[in-house]
């Protein structure tokens, strides 16, 4: 863990870990985004990693917000460690009703995922100064 | 569209750097306050649902802990994002309150131009860039 800010990140596209990646090489932030494939295996191996790793953040990435999504957040959010770690959600969907059950199992963040991929570089990197700037991350103050 | 914003704090001085900072740094927002839990939850259960919560934790009557607890039991409002604004530095107090689902955990600055840094930051994310619940008056 040598980065300013580290995230797990799961399910990202491909287009989507390379233009963060190079994003944050661009600007010379300093974020680690190690990356799960999918949902599913997010599962068993954020529980394996949390005996030894603990992220700032963990970043979960959807089209839509379906029941593996939702299963994974209420999953996460009553697991000790785990559950003190913040969740941001990515998602393509504007639908009122998803970002209500997103919150109520305990998300953290929703950004919906712009047309322009620099946009959502760049809400990403909001959100991350604003977490390191400001909030006391449990990953830094607790664990 | 605007993001109604509830501010429960009982410092007469901080609700009115957090109401300047605002009107300064924000746009389309209502900001209500409120001095104590109980206050804060008779609000709620007057239908009047705001979309975020800035929530101090030295209260009067209902102390911040107990109503973040209090909402988070309650699926009327559980979604409703709460961020912890607070002079408690206490690891105590930030466990609580991550374990109570708070959003997030920040100390108050006491400068104050950091403070109205941070107010700036909050309006710039959280009523900018950040998806909210209720945005058609539903939580």
């Amino acid at each position: 863990m040598n980065a300013d800010f580290n995230v797990i990140s799961v399910n990202l596209s491909k287009e989507e870990l390379d233009s963060f990646n190079s994003y944050f090489n661009k600007i010379k932030q300093s974020v680690e985004l190690r990356h799960i494939q999918n949902c599913i295996d997010a599962r068993k191996q954020l529980f394996k990693l949390a005996s030894t790793y603990l992220p700032d953040l963990i970043l979960i990435s959807v089209s839509q917000i379906n029941k593996a999504c939702l299963g994974l957040i209420q999953l996460l959010k009553s697991h000790t460690p785990l559950k003190l770690i913040p969740i941001l959600i990515l998602s393509d969907s504007q639908n009122t009703q998803d970002i209500k059950l997103v919150y109520e199992a305990n998300s953290n963040f929703y950004i919906h995922k712009s047309i322009s991929m620099d946009e959502t570089c760049q809400t990403l990197n909001s959100l991350i100064y604003f977490l390191k700037t400001y909030v006391k991350l449990p990953s830094r103050v607790l664990l | 569209m605007v993001t109604k914003v509830l501010l429960i704090e009982d410092n007469e001085a901080d609700i009115f750097l957090t109401q300047e900072a605002f009107e300064e740094f924000a746009v389309d927002y209502e900001l209500s306050v409120v001095k104590d839990g109980y206050e804060a939850v008779d609000l709620l259960n007057s239908n009047y649902i705001p979309q975020l919560i800035l929530l101090d934790l030295n209260l009067p009557f209902m102390d911040g802990a107990t109503f973040l607890k209090t909402i988070r039991e309650n699926r009327s409002y559980s979604s409703i994002p709460v961020i912890v604004l607070t002079t408690s530095s206490s690891t105590n107090d930030i466990e609580k309150c991550y374990n109570y689902f708070a959003n997030s955990y920040i100390v108050k600055p006491l400068n104050l131009d950091n403070f109205y840094q941070l107010i700036e930051g909050i309006s710039d994310l959280w009523l900018n860039k950040i998806k909210l619940p209720g945005e058609n008056n539903e939580c």
